[in-house]
C-alpha cells in the first residue's frame, strides 16, 4: 500500500525474460496512461526512457520470468528496494508460457537450438513468488487493461487490491458465449479468477486459466466433468500452457506419471 | 538536431549502451580494441521446445508470445505453417482479412517504435511520454494512428496483443456486420494528420 504524501510515489517497471505484451498494453492504454502517469513520477522504465534510478521505490511493476542469475539478483534487490511488488502478467505470476519448459530439459534445447559449444544463461523458468514475497499479482497473457488500471488506482489511492471472487464463466455468461463443457470442449474458466471478461472464449479461442486459479478452486469436480469427455493427457496439456510452475499442476499431475511409471 | 547529436555523443561514451529497444541486450564498446559486440540479457525461452509435442492449434497460441510487439506476425506464421503441413487452403476473404490485421499490426509496431523508443532520441528528450509536453502534435498523432490500429486488430483479431480469433483454416469468429457498423457509429474518423 502506499501512503499518500506529498510527494508523487514512485514508480518504476522492469522486465524479465518475456514477450514485453504487457508492457504493449501499458502503453494502449494512450490516455488513460498519461493520466495515471501524472499522478506518480516513473523514475524507471527502460522500455520507453534513459531515466534508470536505484531506486528506493514505492511501487514496482515487474512484468516476465526471471530466468537468469542476474534477473533472479536484480528480483532480489528490488524488493529490499520497494514497498509494494506488483507482478505484472502471467510469465511474472505463474511462470506462464517460458514456464512451460521444464529444468530437466533445458540443457537438452540449448544443445539442440544453441549448438554444443552455447554456454546457457538460463536457470529455470519460475515465477517471482519462487524467489521473494511479491505484494499483488496482476495475472493475464497479456493483462487485461481494465485490470491494470482498476489496480493501479487502488494501490495510488492507498487501498490494498483484492483480486476477482468469480471465475471467468460468470463473465463468459455476461458475454453471451455458449458454454464450451456443453461442446465437449475442455475449459478452464470454471477454475480461473475472472477479469478478463472472457476475452479468449469470445473470440473462439480456449480458456488456458492465464488469470490464475480462483479463490477455492475445486479443480476436483471441474476434473469429474471434464474426464467424462476428455482423457487426462489432454486436460495436462491445457494445464500446462500456463499452470505447469504452480503447485496445483505440481499436486495433479507429477504425481500420476509417477504411479504409471510404477505400474 | 543538435541536442540529438550531444546525446549520442554522450551515450556513445559509455561502455556499455543500447537504446530503447524490445529485448534486453547491449552493446559492449570497448574504445582501447576499437570493437563493439552485441551482448544478449535476457533468459532462453527455448520455444521450439515448448511447441514440440503440442496439438497443431496450440502452437499459433503459443508462438505470439514470441513478442508483444509483433504478435500477430507470429500468431499467421504458425498458422500459415499448419496450413501448409495440413494442406488446408484458406477462402480469399480469410486472406484478405488476414492481411487487414497484419497491416494493422505494421501500424501498432511502427508508431510504437517511432514515437516510443526512438523520437526520444532524436528529440533530445528523456522519454517517449514526454513528447506530450514537447510536442504536443506529434503525439496526438501517434496516439490517433495508435487508436485506430488498436481498433482494428482489436475487431478483427479479439484482441490486438496475442489475438484469439485466427485460426488453421479461417477463423474462429470473423467480425459481424452489426459488430463492424456499431464500431464506426461509436468512434471518430481518423482525424486528418
Amino acid at each position: 500500500m502506499v501512503k499518500k504524501t506529498q510527494t508523487k510515489p514512485k514508480v518504476a517497471i522492469f522486465d524479465f525474460t518475456d514477450c514485453e505484451g504487457c508492457e504493449v498494453v501499458l502503453i494502449s492504454l494512450r490516455n488513460k496512461l498519461l493520466e495515471l502517469a501524472g499522478e506518480v513520477e516513473i523514475v524507471n522504465w527502460r522500455l520507453v526512457q534513459k531515466r534508470a534510478d536505484e531506486g528506493p521505490y514505492d511501487v514496482v511493476l515487474i512484468e516476465g520470468t526471471p530466468v537468469t542469475r542476474r534477473e533472479i539478483d536484480a528480483l532480489k534487490y528490488l524488493r529490499e528496494k520497494t514497498k509494494f511488488l506488483i507482478g505484472l502478467g502471467s510469465c511474472a505470476t505463474l511462470g506462464g508460457i517460458p514456464g512451460i519448459i521444464d529444468k530437466e530439459t533445458r540443457s537438452l534445447w540449448y544443445k539442440k537450438i544453441y549448438g554444443e559449444e552455447y554456454k546457457p544463461r538460463g536457470i529455470d523458468a519460475l515465477p517471482l513468488v519462487a524467489y521473494v514475497k511479491v505484494d499483488y499479482l496482476i495475472h493475464g497473457c497479456p493483462v487485461e487493461k481494465k485490470e491494470v488500471v482498476r489496480v493501479m488506482e487502488e494501490v495510488l489511492a492507498g487501498r490494498f487490491p483484492k483480486g476477482r471472487g468469480y471465475s471467468v464463466c460468470f463473465e463468459c455468461k455476461i458475454a453471451g458465449n455458449r458454454c464450451r463443457l456443453l461442446d465437449k470442449k475442455v475449459c478452464l474458466g470454471p477454475i480461473t479468477q475472472g477479469g478478463c471478461g472472457a476475452i479468449c472464449v469470445s473470440g473462439g479461442s480456449p480458456c488456458y486459466g492465464c488469470f490464475g486459479l480462483r479463490d477455492s478452486p475445486q479443480i476436483d469436480n471441474l476434473l469429474t466433468t471434464l474426464y467424462k469427455f476428455s482423457d487426462s493427457e489432454e486436460v495436462e496439456r491445457y494445464f500446462s500452457m500456463f499452470l505447469k510452475k504452480t503447485p496445483e499442476y505440481a499436486k495433479l499431475f507429477k504425481k500420476s506419471k509417477k504411479k504409471n511409471a510404477k505400474e | 538536431m543538435q541536442n540529438y547529436l550531444k546525446n549520442r555523443k554522450r551515450k556513445m561514451q559509455k561502455s556499455e549502451f543500447i537504446t530503447q529497444i524490445e529485448g534486453h541486450g547491449s552493446l559492449n564498446v570497448n574504445w582501447d580494441k576499437n570493437k563493439v559486440t552485441l551482448e544478449v540479457h535476457e533468459g532462453e525461452r527455448l520455444f521450439e521446445g515448448m511447441v514440440v509435442g503440442r496439438q497443431a492449434e496450440e502452437l499459433y497460441w503459443i508462438t505470439p508470445r514470441i513478442c508483444g510487439v509483433c504478435p500477430i506476425a507470429h500468431n499467421l506464421a504458425a498458422i500459415k505453417a499448419v496450413e501448409d503441413a495440413l494442406d488446408l487452403k484458406p477462402s480469399y476473404s480469410t486472406v484478405l482479412l488476414r492481411k487487414v490485421l497484419l497491416d494493422a499490426q505494421m501500424i501498432q509496431s511502427h508508431v510504437l517504435h517511432l514515437y516510443f523508443l526512438a523520437a526520444p532520441d532524436y528529440l533530445g528528450l528523456d522519454s517517449g511520454l514526454e513528447i506530450i509536453k514537447a510536442h504536443p502534435v506529434y503525439f496526438q498523432q501517434a496516439l490517433e494512428l495508435k487508436r485506430v490500429s488498436d481498433l482494428i486488430t482489436d475487431t478483427i483479431g479479439g484482441r490486438g496483443i496475442h489475438p484469439t480469433t485466427t485460426a488453421a483454416g479461417g477463423f474462429h469468429k470473423v467480425p459481424s456486420n452489426v459488430l463492424v457498423f456499431f464500431r464506426l457509429l461509436t468512434t471518430r474518423r481518423l482525424k486528418q494528420i
